[in-house]
C-alpha cells in the first residue's frame, strides 16, 4: 500500500519513513566499509522536525568549516539527501580512500573532493538501493555535489527548497562512524512533503 | 593591550543572533546583531546614525508567492523584509532619510556541473536581486555591499557606531565600508 506524506506530523508515515531509512542506512554503512576498509557502523535514526529558524545551530556551530555531500532523490521516494561532515572527518576519510597515511590530506583539492563526491555517490546509491528492493519501486539520485563552506551556508542549501511553502522541515538522521573516531558523518535525508512510501 | 580592529568592541558586546528568516533591530549601543554563516541566503543592514539605531534582515528567497492567505514569515522573502525591517526601525525612533544601507551574502554555495548560472540554482544572485529592487523600491540607496561569489559569510552589524563587518572562512572579519 502505498502513502503520501501529507504532513511532517503524520506519525505513521514517518515512522515508516524512518524504519525504510534505519534498513537502507544498515546497507549504505556496509557500501562504506567496503569502500574506505574499516568498519563503519549506523546509529539508529531519528526523525525531527526542525524550523528553519533552528536548524543552522542543529548540528554545531554555523560557521565551523564542514563539508557537505548533496544530491536530490527524485521517483518513488523523493527529497533530498545530504552527508555533512566536519573537514577533519573529511580530511581523514579522504586520506582513508586514497591510502596515504592518516595527516596527509591537509585541504580538499580536486582530487579529494572526487574521493568525496564517490563517498556520497556510493552511499547514496546504497541507501537507494535497499530502498528500492524494499519498495519495489526504482529511485533515481542526482550526481552529488561536494561543498566545503560554513555549516550555515551548506544547511541552506537543503532548507532553499522547502522554504516557499513551509516554516520547517522533516530530518531523518542517521550518523555514521569508524570505531575509531576519526569519521563521522551525519546523514539526513530530507523528504519532499507529498513523497510516497510503500508499504513492505 | 593591542587595540581592537574594532573600535567599538569594547569586550562588553552582546552577539544577538539574527537567524534566517528573522528580522531584528536594536538602540542598545552594547549589541552587535550577527548572520551565521549565509550561502545563498541575503542579510540588509540598515543603520541611523542619529538615533543610533539599526537593524538587520536575514533572508532567504526573493519573492514571497502570490497566493499567500497569511502575512507570517514576512522576513524570509526579501520583497516583503525589506519593508518589514525599514517598518521596525521607524518605530524605534530611525528615519528613513537618515538609513545607511549595506547588503551582503547572495553566494552560490551549491554548483552542479552542467546547469547555467541564471537558473533556479542560482537563488544568491536573485536574492541580492529582489533586495536591490526593494531597497530602490523603499527610497534607499545601498551604500556597500558584498554579495555573490561562492563562499559563506558571517555578518555584524554594531549598533554603538552602525559598522558592518564581514567574515569568510580562513579569513579575519573585515569591515565593509
Amino acid at each position: 500500500m502505498t502513502e503520501q506524506l501529507r504532513s511532517w506530523h503524520d506519525p505513521e508515515v514517518v515512522t515508516r519513513l524512518t524504519t525504510l531509512v534505519s534498513a537502507a542506512s544498515e546497507n549504505a554503512a556496509r557500501g562504506l566499509t567496503g569502500m574506505v576498509g574499516r568498519s563503519i557502523t549506523t546509529s539508529a535514526p531519528r526523525s525531527r522536525v526542525i524550523r528553519f529558524d533552528d536548524i543552522s545551530t542543529y548540528i554545531g556551530s554555523p560557521e565551523s568549516e564542514m563539508v557537505g555531500i548533496y544530491l536530490l532523490m527524485e521517483g518513488h521516494l523523493s527529497g533530498q539527501a545530504i552527508l555533512i561532515l566536519s573537514l577533519v572527518s573529511a580530511l581523514n576519510l579522504a586520506d582513508w580512500l586514497m591510502e596515504t597515511p592518516a595527516g596527509t590530506s591537509t585541504s580538499l583539492g580536486s582530487m579529494e573532493r572526487s574521493a568525496l563526491a564517490e563517498v556520497g555517490n556510493l552511499t547514496v546509491s546504497y541507501f537507494l538501493n535497499a530502498v528500492a528492493a524494499l519498495t519495489g519501486k526504482p529511485l533515481r539520485p542526482s550526481p552529488p555535489a561536494v561543498m566545503v563552506d560554513m555549516l550555515g551556508a551548506i544547511i541552506n542549501v537543503v532548507v532553499t527548497p522547502m522554504a516557499a511553502t513551509s516554516d520547517d522541515m522533516l530530518i531523518i538522521e542517521t550518523i555514521l562512524q569508524d570505531t575509531e573516531g576519526d569519521v563521522q558523518a551525519y546523514f539526513w535525508v530530507l523528504p519532499d512533503l507529498m513523497t510516497q512510501i510503500t508499504d513492505y | 593591550m593591542a587595540q581592537s580592529l574594532f573600535a567599538n568592541d569594547t569586550g562588553n558586546s552582546k552577539l544577538r543572533a539574527v537567524t534566517i528568516g528573522a528580522v531584528v533591530t536594536s538602540r542598545v549601543p552594547s549589541e552587535v546583531l550577527v548572520a551565521y554563516g549565509l550561502g545563498s541566503c541575503v542579510v540588509v543592514c540598515l543603520y541611523d546614525p542619529v538615533a543610533r539605531v539599526g537593524g538587520m534582515l536575514h533572508a532567504l528567497l526573493p519573492t514571497a508567492p502570490g497566493n499567500r492567505k497569511t502575512k507570517d514569515s514576512r522576513a524570509k522573502f526579501v520583497d516583503e523584509g525589506v519593508p518589514l525591517l525599514v517598518e521596525e526601525l521607524t518605530r524605534l525612533g530611525a528615519r528613513r532619510s537618515r538609513l545607511i544601507v549595506r547588503l551582503c551574502g547572495g553566494a552560490k554555495v551549491l554548483s552542479v556541473p552542467g546547469f547555467s548560472d541564471d537558473g533556479v540554482l542560482n537563488i544568491g544572485k536573485r536574492n541580492v536581486l529582489a533586495a536591490e529592487g526593494a531597497l530602490k523600491a523603499a527610497r534607499l540607496r545601498v551604500r556597500a555591499q558584498a554579495t555573490g561569489g561562492t563562499t559563506g559569510r558571517t555578518v555584524k552589524l554594531y549598533i554603538a557606531t552602525g559598522q558592518v563587518t564581514v567574515r569568510s572562512l580562513g579569513r579575519a572579519e573585515q569591515p565593509l565600508i
